[in-house]
């Protein structure tokens, strides 16, 4: 029991560096890719976050993303090994094209997370744990403090800039 | 088991956020955290191919 705790922990920081490393270099924090992007990192600003982290955790809810990717690679990889996740990353690309997002973050951190999560289930995790495990990143990102996330993701943002 | 637990608990979690919180702006990342438990959760639950799309949908659905 203790064990599977430690895999989800171990899970969600693996799959929370891959999906803000995949974000940040395709650019999330620079500008809304679609309208209610922009909406979202001002009413943040509002409450004093910063702009940027704002733009970025706008864009994640409003579009398809490395986030989602990761989540639906994993969900992939659970019930159908690598070719699940592959066809969740096609999902995804059909999901950024819906939102008329003209980004590939979402398809490129499906395709890295589902070899990621499968080599991963190879050394004694499970698929499940890279589930909870990006829930549990996605809450740390949306979930806790609006103020203190989108200020960390604003200090990422600079340090690629 | 703990993972569809956590899951759960997570979704409820975020559920009530997003109602507590009264900024239209600020409501909406909570409801994707919620919606990103509920994929997360149907998958969980019914271990089937067939699921991959339902979550799919599911998380979709924030952007429709």
């Amino acid at each position: 029991m203790l064990g599977e705790l430690l895999r989800i922990l171990a899970a969600a920081i693996i799959t929370w560096l891959l999906f803000v490393s995949v974000d940040i270099f395709f650019r999330l924090p620079e500008k809304g890719g679609v309208s209610g992007a922009s909406a979202v990192a001002r009413d943040i600003q509002a409450a004093g976050g910063d702009i940027a982290g704002g733009t970025m955790m706008g864009n994640i809810v409003s579009s398809p993303d490395a986030s989602a990717g990761t989540l639906l690679a994993a969900c992939g990889v659970y019930v159908a090994g690598i070719p699940g996740g592959l066809i969740a990353a096609a999902l995804v690309f059909i999901g950024n094209r819906i939102c008329h997002d003209p980004g590939y973050a979402g398809t490129t951190g499906a395709v890295l997370a589902t070899f990621v999560v499968y080599g991963f289930t190879q050394v004694g995790f499970a698929a499940t744990d890279f589930i909870a495990g990006m829930v549990i990143a996605i809450l740390s990102i949306q979930g806790l403090s609006h103020l203190h996330a989108s200020r960390l993701l604003a200090r990422l943002w600079r340090v690629r800039q | 088991m703990i993972a569809p637990c956590l899951v759960a608990v997570v979704a409820v979690f975020a559920a009530l956020r997003a109602i507590l919180e009264k900024n239209t702006g600020r409501k909406l990342p909570y409801a994707n955290v919620m919606n990103f438990a509920i994929a997360a959760s149907i998958v969980l639950l019914l271990n089937h191919p067939l699921s991959l799309v339902a979550a799919a949908m599911a998380k979709f659905m924030t952007f429709a």
